[in-house]
């Protein structure tokens, strides 16, 4: 099955960018395909390379490695709104639009959301 | 009102659709105000969409917001504007506003037809996409 994933929620403080992040490697295990992961609002953060997390995992990273098998998508508006900037993302992590968005609606069976109302 | 048949939003149209539903009131949260960018941005690249408002998104649609001293716009109005871009309607949930005290005469000028729960619960097993604001 094709997945795509939207993220509505920041790293820390609720679950549901880890959650985001554990089921897009189960379903990767599985051998689904993650067609891409559209961070929106306060999601963009989890990309913020600069997060350090002594003693304790780094969300960063591990989006980081989501990137490596799945295109990981920050919306570029709420990024400007959060004083993100393109190199302050991890690697591999690129700002996108809307059509970002309403491709990956498009192209999946599936879309899941984390983190939202 | 009657919608068009050909438009790839309108109410009839049985096509997979985004929906997107509003669970949480217009201020307190960013939710609201980025439901409603990502709905205008789905209706200016023509996805099929359908917007429903229930819980506390029901005060969305309140006509008379944004009038204080903050600085918020009128994020009913914003909504109401959803149909110049090609939503055919708006829906609210009637339990919701019945158990908040309020009647469609409170809500904004615009297109909005008044559902039940259990239309909500079709609405949602017939759409392709589910995004919770």
């Amino acid at each position: 099955m094709r997945f795509g994933i939207i993220l509505l929620t920041g790293p820390y403080q609720h679950e549901g960018a880890d959650t985001a992040y554990h089921f897009t490697k189960a379903a990767l295990m599985r051998g689904h395909e993650i067609v891409s992961i559209f961070l929106y609002t306060d999601g963009v953060y989890v990309t913020n390379k600069n997060i350090v997390s002594p003693g304790q995992r780094n969300i960063a990273q591990m989006f980081e490695e989501l990137g490596v098998n799945a295109k990981v998508v920050a919306c570029g508006t709420c990024a400007k709104y959060r004083g993100m900037k393109q190199e302050m993302l991890s690697k591999g992590i690129k700002m996108g639009g809307m059509g970002a968005l309403v491709h990956m609606i498009q192209e999946c069976d599936r879309v899941l959301v984390f983190g939202g109302g | 009102m009657e919608s068009g048949a050909h438009s790839p939003n309108s109410a009839n149209d049985p096509s997979p659709c985004v929906l997107i539903i509003f669970r949480r009131p217009p201020f307190g949260t960013v939710m609201a105000v980025e439901g409603l960018r990502m709905a205008e941005a789905l209706l200016a690249f023509q996805v099929p969409l359908k917007v429903v408002f229930t819980e506390d998104g029901v005060f969305s649609l309140l006509k008379g917001q944004g009038k204080g001293a903050l600085g918020f716009g009128d994020l009913g109005k914003a909504f109401a504007g959803l149909e110049s871009m090609g939503l055919p309607q708006l829906m609210v949930v009637k339990e919701d506003l019945d158990s908040r005290g309020l009647s469609t005469g409170d809500l904004v000028e615009a297109p909005i037809m008044t559902i039940n729960a259990c239309h909500l619960r079709t609405l949602i097993d017939e759409a392709k996409v589910v995004i919770p604001f």
